[in-house]
């Protein structure tokens, strides 16, 4: 029927059209032999990636016959990243995963609880720091594993030298100090930016700016059972006027944000590139400063609270990370034994070590961050006792909803499209909108 | 069935208008040849493209978070986009202007281009190239250039316009810019519109110049009574092709704003907003987004429908 050069030419069309699929799938260490490969994404970039092949490669040395094909995948895309491979039934085993994402998928059962296996291996939660391991907990199960931390998010870093050409010799602890330091050493004319004495729009991790300055100003946002949005009342108001009065220091929203594409993250910091004096960052700050500006004369300070607010609470413990397994993971049983060893193994090259690589808090009470060859970083101190002032913030279950509209409430505000009382009311309503709608599926 | 089968396929036409049976041994085999080699494709199509079409129909009319099984809500979705969905709206209406200023750069700028560039000028080789390599490069790789590009501290579209005494644009932070930052990235893409410009400038006769020169005409009047309606066809092509493209628009939105569609919403664009609604957002709203993909899909069916339409109108074909 068919010459056998058309049959041939045929198969060769369908080989090259399977091909590029094939190479595409599998980047695990070639040297390592074993039965089970475990998949494991995270989220580990810049300068912690080789870190992290470090702690896999001393994992699949702890445990013959495993494999680890580890996986960075950008922090940004991680729900759509998750959610399809959920969908296909073909989910990563461990992943590196967002406590504020947790409500959704601990609801939906989509991943798997880990009490029976921390049961039957010994792990408590009396290894972790309280309230690091709270935000893993949901109907009362333990769905993750917390590493790193969700607290000393809120930290001022600060480079000293700046501040004391303004006649600073530490940072202000208040909102109206911090407002005289913003314009003292602000940088530029013409209503353009040269240097931002500090910028009260971005904060370190994924937490809306707006929620950091409500909690410094001693008001939670959400009530402890997760269905209360408590954002429209007077340390509302006050928190949305100190961005407002920050923001218009820095010559206004569009400026501020046209200053901010400047920047980034590790070695393109603003502190770093020198075009902050200040800004607020999280304890991971400290490992890119040794990396990328040893040279720097810096310091740590607790960020400032507001009117309503008092000097014990300060920064906002939120989210933070941590490892889950999904549900229909391949190989549950050997992803439990990966993620006991990131997130608690003190001795080998495991959790503990991770940290200690990054110089950063521990969620683990047993594992002293700071501690690297023997040393205790000389910062070490200043930054815990600054995350002890933090204050645990709540995650509602329709989080990344959420951020959005807070976000958009700021920008309403400081754009002059909306009165502060006016965005205050419709974002409170607009969130609780949600929740209800949440709860009355879920609950 | 298999006969019922048989029979519709020997009443298939082929494109001569020869039905199956009357085909020759020699051109059956051929025919099956044919249809083996784009086998692979239509297999593609049938699981990665229509199988996914008819699917998200009906995932329109549920409610589907991604990791439970879909609930059957009707038209719910759908009343809920019109009346209570105000960024479906803001989304349609930059999309709408997206559409509207890309097509008419890529059409005016890439029939220009391609007048110039069929000129006899020297090194056209490299001109052409030139225009057209922008278009081949990846669309992530692109757009990061072009925060580079429209950076407002020191980006060099604001260096370029500094010579003529214009002040700093903050063109991806400013409500006012952002979208014209959108429009003039969209120039990158100008080379595919100018290659297929190009070829129909070349299937142009040259006796039809050569009887307008005899005839006295001038350039302005070849060009308005000779090249553009023959070039109607291409104009066609292209403004079809534009359209359907405009309206999709994502990945520069996407990475250049983060995600956000800042600032303001000013470059949230109809196919961010389905994203958002598909995957950033917990719990996830396949079925909505499912719902505002249809939507699109018949926005853009009308609009090709009317240029389809509209086409016996103003469109000239030699023949």
């Amino acid at each position: 029927m068919f010459k056998k050069s058309t049959i041939l030419l045929f198969i060769f069309v369908m080989v090259l059209s399977i091909v590029p699929m094939a190479t595409t799938i599998s980047a695990q260490d070639a040297e390592c032999e074993g039965d089970v490969t475990l998949t494991f994404w995270h989220h580990w970039g810049g300068n912690r990636v080789e870190l992290m092949d470090a702690q896999v490669a001393a994992f699949e040395a702890a445990n013959p016959g495993v494999c680890v094909d580890s996986v960075f995948l950008p922090w940004d895309n991680r729900l759509q990243n998750l959610l399809t491979a959920i969908a296909a039934e073909s989910p990563p085993d461990v992943t590196m995963f967002g406590r504020q994402d947790l409500p959704f998928f601990a609801a939906t059962e989509s991943i798997i609880p880990l009490d029976d296996y921390m049961a039957a291996d010994g792990i408590s939660e009396d290894m972790f720091v309280p309230s690091e391991f709270v935000g893993n907990v949901y109907n009362g199960q333990t769905w993750m594993l917390p590493q790193p931390t969700g607290g000393a998010l809120n930290i001022i870093w600060y480079n000293a030298d700046h501040l004391a050409e303004a006649g600073y010799d530490s940072f202000p602890e208040t909102w109206e100090g911090v407002l005289e330091l913003t314009e003292a050493t602000r940088v530029g004319e013409g209503g353009f930016l040269d240097r931002v004495g500090f910028n009260a729009l971005a904060t370190g991790g994924s937490q809306p700016p707006f929620l950091v300055w409500l909690n410094a100003n001693g008001q939670d946002w959400l009530s402890e059972d997760l269905r209360t949005v408590t954002i429209n009342n007077e340390a509302g108001v006050e928190a949305l006027q100190f961005m407002q009065a920050v923001t218009d220091v820095n010559f206004g929203i569009e400026e501020v944000r046209s200053f901010e594409e400047g920047v980034g993250e590790f070695d393109q910091l603003g502190i770093i590139l020198d075009m902050y004096s200040s800004e607020m960052n999280g304890s991971w700050t400290l490992f890119q400063l040794e990396e990328h500006a040893d040279t720097l004369n810096f310091d740590v300070a607790p960020i400032p609270y507001g009117p309503s607010g008092n000097a014990d609470r300060r920064g906002s413990a939120w989210g933070g990370w941590g490892y889950m397994i999904p549900k229909n993971a391949a190989h549950p049983d050997e992803a439990w034994q990966l993620v006991k060893w990131l997130t608690t193994d003190l001795e080998d090259i495991g959790a503990c070590w991770f940290l200690q690589q990054q110089q950063r808090p521990s969620p683990l009470v047993d594992c002293d961050g700071y501690l690297k060859d023997g040393v205790t970083h000389p910062r070490a101190q200043s930054i815990l006792d600054i995350a002890a002032l933090d204050n645990v913030a709540t995650i509602s279950p329709v989080q990344p909803q959420a951020d959005v509209i807070i976000n958009t409430m700021v920008d309403d505000v400081l754009f002059g499209d909306k009165s502060i009382e006016d965005a205050l009311a419709d974002t409170e309503a607009e969130i609780q909108a949600l929740l209800d709608e949440f709860w009355s599926e879920y609950n | 069935m298999a006969t019922a089968f048989g029979s519709q396929l020997t009443e298939l036409k082929n494109t001569t208008g020869e039905r199956w049976r009357d085909l020759s041994p020699m051109r059956k085999r051929e025919a099956r040849i044919g249809l083996m080699f784009i086998a692979p494709w239509m297999i593609g199509v049938l699981f990665f493209s229509l199988a996914p079409f008819l699917v998200s129909f009906f995932l329109s009319f549920t409610k589907y978070n991604i990791v439970e099984p879909p609930t059957w809500v009707g038209t719910k979705n759908y009343i809920e986009i019109f009346t209570a969905d105000p960024l479906f709206w803001k989304s349609l209406g930059n999309t709408a202007i997206y559409v509207v200023g890309s097509v008419t750069i890529r059409i005016f700028l890439g029939f220009g281009l391609a007048l110039l560039l069929n000129l006899k000028v020297r090194f056209l080789g490299l001109w052409r190239t030139l225009f057209y390599i922008p278009s081949v490069v990846p669309l992530v790789a692109l757009s990061i250039v072009w925060l580079y590009l429209l950076n407002g501290r020191v980006g060099l579209l604001n260096w370029f316009l500094s010579f003529f005494g214009i002040e700093r644009i903050r063109w991806m932070t400013s409500p006012d810019y952002a979208m014209i930052g959108l429009l003039i990235m969209s120039t990158t893409w100008v080379g595919v519109t100018m290659v297929i410009f190009l070829a129909g400038l070349q299937g142009i006769p040259e006796d039809y110049y050569d009887a307008a020169k005899i005839d006295g005409a001038n350039v302005f009047q070849r060009l308005w009574r000779i090249t553009i309606p023959l070039m109607t066809p291409t104009i066609y092509l292209n403004v079809l092709i534009n359209i359907i493209n405009a309206f999709q628009v994502f990945t520069q939105v996407f990475i250049m704003t983060n995600g956000t569609g800042d600032p303001r919403d000013a470059t949230r664009v109809y196919v961010l907003h389905i994203f958002d609604h598909a995957f950033q957002y917990l719990p996830p709203e396949m079925g909505y987004s499912s719902a505002l993909a249809w939507i699109l899909f018949m926005i853009i069916f009308v609009f090709t429908a009317i240029i389809v339409a509209s086409s016996r109108r103003w469109v000239f074909y030699q023949n």
